[in-house]
């Protein structure tokens, strides 16, 4: 009976004051420490566009193409990190770094006219053609201005004993210069810049030996 | 005096010139322009426009501006010149005998010279029809200026 009752109150103790623990063990795990390398690389992008541009009309109201190079530059600033997050282990440092690039753009233009139509203006009034002129034959003759003709082409045909003689033609205006004849008209290259005008009578003399030569007269 | 104007294609490039003569024909001055190439992209651009823009715009509109001796008259056998400026006329010559200056009409007229008529189309004041009439009687060959001028451009686009 006794031993009964003892083990009764036993087990009342237990009940009220827990088992005994003399040695506790606690096991924890070492932390893990987050490592993560952050390479901030700045890039400098750097690149050219090379344009034709077509004005419609310049200042000269012309069509012009231009052609030129725009050129295009971003560069990075300074960058500086955030501190890596308690919960960088959750969240990626990127994420939570909004500020990236600050933009710098360099425009250029080296514009160059490639197309314009123009021209030099020069000036030369001593150039030769300008001095060979054509005068042509008139189509009436004053009755007075052939016979003072006539008489100087008697005078010669006496003088020089001509075989005959043509009428080539009547020239007015005609200036100090060396005469050519070309066909019915004359080719006078003007001696000096005031030359003197005169008319002038032209005919043919055949000679008794057989050959032909011109017979200028002046007649002013 | 007077000025001829003229605007020549000789082998492809474009030459203009503006001669001034005396009432005797003799030269005072002498303009002309460097002849032009147009490029492959300038013909492109400009289609056919080109043409009529090198000849008034660029060559013959130049010229009339730098133009130095006081000039009664710049004529021209190219109507398209005409709209340069007010001092060119156009010219040519008509087979129809006529006694007196006539009015065809606001811009026209015909004036007797030699056996036929000079057909002038332009503004003309009255003062200057009729001093252009005196040196026609008085034996002025009206046509022979631009021969001379259409061989010196002729020369020029051979020397360069």
């Amino acid at each position: 009976m006794l031993k009964y009752l003892i083990e009764l109150l036993k087990g009342f103790f237990l009940e009220f004051k827990g088992a005994k623990a003399r040695n506790v063990d606690l096991e924890v795990e070492k932390p893990q420490l987050l490592k993560r390398e952050i390479n901030w690389n700045v890039h400098v992008l750097e690149s050219s566009v090379k344009a034709r541009v077509l004005d419609l009309k310049d200042e000269k109201g012309q069509p012009v193409v231009r052609e030129g190079c725009f050129r295009l530059k971003v560069e990075t600033s300074t960058l500086t990190p955030p501190p890596v997050s308690p919960n960088a282990k959750d969240k990626p440092p990127l994420l939570e770094f909004p500020e990236v690039f600050q933009q710098v753009a360099i425009v250029e233009p080296s514009l160059r006219k490639v197309t314009a139509l123009e021209t030099r203006i020069l000036s030369n009034p001593s150039l030769l053609p300008l001095w060979r002129k054509k005068v042509k034959r008139e189509a009436r003759v004053e009755r007075e201005k052939i016979e003072r003709a006539l008489r100087v082409l008697q005078e010669m045909i006496e003088k020089e004993e001509l075989k005959g003689v043509t009428f080539s033609g009547y020239f007015k205006n005609v200036p100090n210069g060396t005469i050519k004849i070309a066909g019915n008209d004359l080719i006078v290259d003007i001696d000096g810049k005031n030359p003197e005008f005169r008319s002038l009578m032209v005919f043919r003399a055949f000679t008794k030996d057989g050959k032909t030569k011109n017979v200028l007269i002046f007649l002013d | 005096m007077i000025g001829y104007l003229a605007v020549e294609k000789l082998n492809n490039k474009f030459v203009g010139g503006l001669l001034v003569v005396d009432e005797r024909g003799i030269p005072q001055e002498f303009k002309y322009t460097e002849p032009i190439v147009p490029n492959e992209l300038q013909r492109i651009l400009y289609g056919k426009s080109l043409d009529y823009f090198l000849k008034t715009e660029i060559i013959a509109a130049t010229l009339v501006k730098k133009i130095e001796k006081p000039v009664d008259f710049i004529f021209t056998k190219d109507l398209e010149l005409l709209e340069i400026d007010q001092r060119v006329f156009y010219l040519s010559e008509r087979r129809e005998e006529i006694s007196e200056v006539r009015k065809i009409s606001e811009e026209e007229y015909l004036v007797p010279y030699r056996e036929g008529a000079l057909r002038i189309v332009g503004k003309v004041l009255p003062d200057k029809l009729r001093k252009l009439s005196e040196m026609l009687e008085e034996g002025l060959d009206i046509f022979e200026p631009f021969e001379r001028l259409e061989k010196a451009l002729e020369y020029v686009c051979s020397s360069t």
